[in-house]
C-alpha cells in the first residue's frame, strides 16, 4: 500500500513524519461501521459548511467565559468554573470520553485557532475557492492547492515537522501542574498563552501548524487516537486513485484543503487527523467517511518522537499518581512551589520527572526491547522498528492509566461541577439552585477497584497489540520470545500502579 | 449566495457573542447586587494571608498582590445594610457581637449575606474567629455607625495582621528574650496587650476586658524580683521545676509550683471565657489551645518573659 | 501476510482460548484473595491525626477488622476536615481548639461537637481520608490512608494482572502445540 502517499503533493505538505517502510501497514480487515451510511443525518451534519464553526462558536464563548472568571472571579479554585470546567470536566471527557471513543474529535471543536484560522481563511463558514483553470496565481493572498489563503504562509520546517516540540512543551508545562490546576490565574495565563501563540502561528504558518507541531494538548492526542474507535477514511481507494482532482488535499469550492496537511484519502491513521470534516466535504465522489471501529485499530508509531510522547505520557501519569492521588504531603509541597517556596524540593522533582520521562523510563524500555531482540534471533529486523514497534503497547496502557488517575477526580469533584454551574465566578450567584449543595464525593470507596479494573483493561490491550506487533516484526515463531521482556515490563508497570491505587 | 449569508450571519454571532459573554456576567451582578437602591451593600472579604477583612474587590487577578488593607465600614443610623461575606482562602467566621452580627462561618467561594439596621451610633468591633493562620489574631477592626449625613469619626485604625513578620530572636537569645518574641510572634499581645498591660474589650465577658499579664510574677506567689530572678534561672538552666521540691529555691515554693503547673496548663488547653449575661452572645475572644503550636520550653520562655514585667 | 489470522481460527477454539485466559485470570486473583493474611484479633487504637496543608500525619493508619478506632485531631494551621470514604465521617477540624465537629454525611444537616471520635473499622480495604473544608490551593488533593486489613485488593489486583499475562501466554503456547 501506499506509505508515501504523504509527499504526493509536495506543495502541500510542508514536511511529514520519517515514515519507516518497512512495516506493512495495513492490519487484517478488522471490523468497520461505516457512520455515514448507518446514520444519513450524521453525513448530512458533517457535509454542512457551518459543521465546524457551529462546534467551536460555543465553546469560545465558553473559553472567554473561564478566562472572565479566572481574573475576575474568585481566586478559590475549587469554586471559581475555569479550575473545575477545565481541570476535572473537560480533562475527564476529553481522556476518557472523547479521545477513547471520538478521536481527535475536541480538535474540531477547539477555540484556541479560532481567530487564527479565520484571518487565514478569512471566512468562519465559506470557502475561498480559485478556479484552476482561469486564475492561477495573483490576487491577494496566497493561493494552495485550490483555495486562497491570507498571512504569511511559510511552510513548517521540515527539521521540525514531527511532535518533539509538542513533547518538550507538554512536559514542561505539567512540571507545573500543580499551579495551573489550583490557581485560576495560573490557568488563565497558560491558557492564554497557548491561544496568543495559536493566533500568532497560524499568521506566519500555513493552517494548521501550530495544532499539528506545536499545541502542548496536541501531542496527546494524536497519541492516544490511535487507540480510538472513530476515524476518518476513504471507502475504496480504488476510487480515490483514479481521483483527478484530489479536492481532499487540494481543496475546491466546496470546502478547504486538509488544514492538518494530511492526504484524507490515503489516510491510515488517526494521528494527525483534527476531524474537522473538511475532506468530507471536499470529496466529490462521497468517497470520505466515519468509520467506528475496534479499539486500538492504528498500531504503527513513525518515530521516535512518538515513541517518546508515549514515554513521557506513561511517567507523567504515574508522577501525578504518586503527588496527586497518594498520601504524601512534602511531594505536594514540592509540586506546589509558588506556595511552599520549596525550590531543592522543587528541583529534585523536577529533575527525577524530566529524567524519568526522556531517559529512565526509554532506557529500561530499550532494555527489555533489546533482550527481546536477542531471544528473538532475528537479525532482519532493524533495532528501529523493533522499538517503535513495541513501544506500541504503551498507547492503550497509557491511555488506560490516564483514565484510572481521572477518574477518581471525577467522582470525588464532580459536585463542583453543579456547584460553578450556579456560581461560575464565585460572585455569590444561584443560578440553578445548585450553588450552595454540600461537596458530595460520589462513591468514592470504590475508586480503587474501578483504578485496577480499568488498568488490567489496558494492560490486556497492551499485551494482545504488543503480541500482535511482535507477530508481525518477527514471524509466529519469534513472536512470543522478542515479546516476552516487554510483556513482563508492562506488567509489572501494572502491578506498581495496583499498588500505588490499591495498596 | 446562502455561503453569503452564513457568512455574514456567523460574523455578527461571533461579535455579539463575545461582546455578551464579556459583558453580561458584569451586568447581571451589578443588578443582583443592588436590586434594592435604598440598602447599602458593603463587601467583606476575609484574606488570610495578609490577615484582614477588607472591603477592596479580592479576585484571582489581585490576590497575589497581598495587602489588602483592613474594612472600617461605615453604616447609617436606621439605615439597612447588607452585608456580603466572602473568603478568598480558607475558613473565616465573622463577629460583632456589639452590633448582634455573627458568628458566621464563611466558607472559601460562598458568599454569605445578611442585613443589617443599626438603631444607634458607635464604633463596633468586629473580628475573626475561627483561627486562620498566624496572622488571625490581628484580624479584627471596627464598624462605624452614624447618622445620615454626619462627618465620619475618625477612631484607632483598624489592626492588621502584619506583626508576624518579626524577624527571629538572634540564636544567642536568652529565655525571656525568647518569650518576648513569642509572645508578639504569635499574636498573644492583640488581646492581652502590648508588654502584658490587658484593657482589650471583650464582648459580653465576666471580667469586661481580657486579663492582663503583667501581674503574673504576683499571682505565682513571686513578690520579689529576686525570687523572679531565681526562677527564671531554673527554667533557663533546663531544670525541670518540679524535681526542685525537695531543696526549694524560693519561700512558699509548693504554692508556686501549683500555680505554675495551672498557668501552664491553661496556656495548652486554652479556655473558654465566662459570659456574663448568660442569654447574651458568646464573648468573641477565647484562649486558644496552644499545646500543638508552642514546645514546653517555648511556654516556659513565655512565662519567663511575663514574670518579668511588671504592672 | 494476514497476521492475526483471525478468520482461520475456528469459533470454537476461540471460545476454548477464551476460557482458558478467564481462567487463569481469575484462578491467580483467586490465589491472591486466599493468600490475603488474616487480620488478627481486633483492639482498641488510640490516635491522633495531624492536619496541615496539604497533608495528613499520620498519612497512613493501618488497622486491622473489627478493631475500635479513637480518633483525635489536630489543626496545624487552618481549619481542616476528615473526611472518610466508606464509613460515612466527615470531621472538621478547627485549629486551636480543643474539639471538633463531626457529622455523618448521608445525614445532612447533623452536627455534633465532640473530642473523639470512635467507631468499628469494620469494611476492610483501603479507603482514603480526604479535607473536606477548603483549606488552600492543594486542598483537593489533600488526602491520606486508611487501610483496614485485610486488605485484599492488592494481592487480588496483583492475582488478575499477572494472570493475564501468563493466560495470555498459555493461548498463544498452547495453540501452537494444538497444531
Amino acid at each position: 500500500m501506499s506509505t508515501r502517499s504523504r509527499q504526493a503533493s509536495p506543495e502541500i505538505v510542508p514536511g511529514s513524519h520519517q515514515i519507516p517502510d518497512t512495516l506493512q501497514t495495513v492490519d487484517a480487515k478488522e471490523w468497520r461501521l461505516d457512520l455515514f451510511r448507518c446514520a444519513p443525518p450524521l453525513k448530512r451534519i458533517a457535509r454542512l459548511r457551518w459543521f465546524q464553526f457551529a462546534a467551536v462558536f460555543p465553546n469560545l464563548l465558553i473559553f472567554l467565559l473561564f478566562i472572565s472568571a479566572g481574573i475576575f472571579g474568585t481566586p478559590v479554585g475549587n469554586r471559581n468554573i475555569m479550575i473545575i470546567f477545565v481541570w476535572i470536566l473537560w480533562w475527564f471527557l476529553l481522556i476518557s470520553a472523547m479521545v477513547p471513543f471520538a478521536s481527535r474529535i475536541w480538535c474540531a471543536m477547539c477555540p484556541f485557532p479560532f481567530f487564527g484560522e479565520w484571518f487565514q481563511r478569512r471566512a468562519l463558514v465559506r470557502v475561498a475557492a480559485i478556479d484552476p483553470k482561469k486564475e492561477k496565481k495573483g490576487g491577494p493572498g496566497s493561493v494552495i492547492g485550490r483555495n486562497r489563503y491570507f498571512g504569511l504562509n511559510r511552510r513548517w520546517p521540515k527539521a521540525l515537522s514531527n511532535i518533539w516540540i509538542q513533547n518538550f512543551l507538554f512536559l514542561a508545562l505539567c512540571t507545573f501542574s500543580a499551579l495551573f490546576l489550583t490557581r485560576p490565574i495560573v490557568s488563565v495565563v497558560v491558557l492564554s498563552s497557548i491561544f496568543l501563540t495559536a493566533t500568532i502561528f497560524h499568521l506566519i504558518y500555513r493552517q494548521r501548524a501550530f495544532c499539528n507541531y506545536v499545541c502542548p494538548v496536541s501531542g496527546f492526542l494524536s497519541l492516544y487516537s490511535m487507540a480510538s474507535m472513530l476515524e476518518v477514511r476513504s471507502r475504496d481507494r480504488e476510487v480515490c486513485d483514479e481521483c483527478k482532482e484530489k479536492a481532499c488535499l487540494a481543496g475546491s469550492e466546496r470546502a478547504w484543503g486538509c488544514p492538518w496537511f494530511m492526504y484524507p484519502s490515503k489516510m491510515e491513521r488517526n494521528n494527525y487527523c483534527g476531524l474537522c470534516m473538511e475532506c468530507v466535504k471536499a470529496c466529490a465522489h462521497d468517497n470520505m467517511t466515519v468509520n467506528l471501529r475496534p479499539f486500538c485499530s492504528d498500531t504503527r508509531l513513525k518515530g521516535y518522537d512518538e515513541a517518546w510522547k508515549a514515554f513521557i505520557m506513561l511517567s507523567l501519569a504515574t508522577t501525578y499518581s504518586i503527588i496527586y492521588l497518594g498520601p504524601w504531603g512534602f511531594l505536594k509541597d514540592w509540586a506546589n512551589i509558588a506556595e511552599s517556596g520549596k525550590w531543592g524540593g522543587f528541583l529534585a522533582y523536577t529533575a527525577v520527572l524530566w529524567a524519568s520521562a526522556l531517559l529512565l523510563v526509554p532506557g529500561i524500555y530499550y532494555g527489555a526491547v533489546w533482550i527481546g531482540k536477542r531471544l528473538a534471533g532475528d537479525c532482519e529486523v532493524s533495532f528501529k522498528d523493533a522499538f517503535l514497534g513495541l513501544a506500541y503497547p504503551l498507547v492503550p496502557l497509557g491511555l488506560l492509566a490516564w483514565i484510572a488517575f481521572s477518574f477518581p477526580l471525577m467522582l470525588v469533584n464532580g459536585s463542583y461541577i453543579l456547584m460553578t454551574l450556579s456560581d461560575p465566578f464565585g460572585w455569590g450567584w444561584d443560578l440553578l439552585g445548585t450553588s450552595h449543595i454540600a461537596w458530595t464525593p460520589v462513591v468514592p470507596h470504590w475508586t480503587p477497584y474501578i483504578q485496577v479494573l480499568f488498568l488490567l483493561v489496558g494492560l490486556y490491550y497492551a499485551l494482545t497489540t504488543g503480541y500482535a506487533q511482535a507477530r508481525k516484526l518477527f514471524g509466529s515463531e519469534a513472536a512470543v520470545k522478542a515479546f516476552t521482556p516487554v510483556a513482563i515490563l508492562l506488567t509489572a508497570c501494572v502491578s506498581c500502579f495496583a499498588w500505588l491505587y490499591g495498596g | 449566495m446562502s455561503q453569503k449569508m452564513a457568512e455574514i450571519v456567523a460574523v455578527f454571532a461571533t461579535l455579539i457573542g463575545i461582546g455578551a459573554t464579556i459583558f453580561l456576567p458584569f451586568v447581571y451582578q451589578s443588578r443582583h447586587l443592588f436590586r434594592d437602591s435604598d440598602i447599602q451593600v458593603i463587601n467583606l472579604t476575609g484574606v488570610n494571608s495578609a490577615g484582614t477583612w477588607t472591603e477592596e474587590e479580592v479576585n484571582g487577578w489581585n490576590y497575589w498582590r497581598r495587602d489588602f488593607a483592613a474594612a472600617r465600614p461605615v453604616l447609617n443610623v436606621g439605615r439597612t445594610a447588607r452585608f456580603r461575606l466572602k473568603s478568598a482562602d480558607v475558613i473565616h467566621t465573622f463577629y460583632a457581637p456589639a452590633l448582634g452580627v455573627g458568628p458566621v462561618q464563611v466558607y472559601p467561594g460562598h458568599v454569605v449575606e445578611f442585613e443589617v439596621r443599626p438603631a444607634q451610633r458607635g464604633v463596633f468591633q468586629y473580628y475573626c474567629t475561627t483561627v486562620c493562620g498566624m496572622p488571625h489574631f490581628g484580624m479584627r477592626g471596627e464598624i462605624v455607625v452614624q447618622r445620615e449625613g454626619e462627618a465620619v469619626t475618625t477612631g484607632s485604625l483598624p489592626t492588621s495582621g502584619k506583626y508576624w513578620l518579626e524577624p527571629p530572636p538572634p540564636a544567642n537569645a536568652n529565655l525571656v528574650e525568647r518569650g518576648q518574641w513569642l509572645f508578639h510572634q504569635k499574636g498573644c499581645f492583640t488581646c492581652h496587650g502590648p508588654e502584658g498591660r490587658g484593657g482589650v474589650s471583650n464582648w459580653n465577658y465576666v471580667k469586661g476586658t481580657v486579663p492582663a499579664l503583667n501581674a503574673l510574677a504576683e499571682r505565682l506567689m513571686l513578690f520579689d524580683r529576686e525570687d523572679v530572678k531565681v526562677i527564671v534561672e531554673q527554667m533557663e538552666s533546663g531544670k525541670n521545676l518540679n524535681s526542685l521540691v525537695a531543696s526549694p529555691p524560693v519561700a512558699r515554693f509548693n504554692v508556686f509550683l501549683a500555680q505554675y503547673r495551672s498557668v501552664r496548663d491553661l496556656i495548652r488547653k486554652g479556655s473558654t471565657p465566662g459570659k456574663k449575661d448568660p442569654h447574651g452572645p458568646v464573648p468573641p475572644l477565647e484562649m486558644p489551645t496552644w499545646d500543638q503550636r508552642l514546645s514546653e520550653v517555648e511556654i516556659d520562655a513565655v512565662i519567663a518573659y511575663l514574670l518579668t514585667l511588671q504592672p | 501476510m494476514n497476521p492475526v489470522e483471525k478468520g482461520g481460527r475456528s469459533g470454537h477454539g476461540r471460545l476454548w482460548n477464551a476460557a482458558l485466559f478467564l481462567a487463569v485470570v481469575s484462578g491467580l486473583g483467586t490465589l491472591g484473595f486466599v493468600l490475603a493474611p488474616a487480620a488478627p484479633a481486633p483492639k482498641e487504637r488510640s490516635i491522633t491525626v495531624r492536619a496541615h496543608r496539604y497533608g495528613y500525619d499520620p498519612k497512613i493508619i493501618r488497622v486491622n477488622r473489627g478493631d475500635r478506632v479513637r480518633l483525635r485531631f489536630v489543626s496545624e494551621d487552618v481549619t481542616h476536615g476528615f473526611y472518610l470514604e466508606g464509613y460515612d465521617l466527615d470531621v472538621s477540624i478547627p485549629p486551636m481548639h480543643p474539639s471538633v465537629e463531626w457529622r455523618k454525611p448521608s445525614q445532612p444537616g447533623k452536627l455534633k461537637v465532640i473530642d473523639e471520635v470512635a467507631f468499628t473499622a469494620d469494611r476492610e480495604g483501603k479507603f482514603r481520608y480526604r479535607c473536606s473544608m477548603t483549606c488552600g490551593f492543594l486542598h483537593p488533593f489533600m488526602l491520606g490512608e486508611f487501610i483496614v486489613s485485610p486488605n485484599r485488593l492488592l494481592p487480588v489486583s496483583l492475582g488478575l494482572t499477572w494472570g493475564v499475562l501468563v493466560g495470555g501466554f498459555l493461548v498463544v503456547v498452547l495453540k501452537g502445540t494444538h497444531k
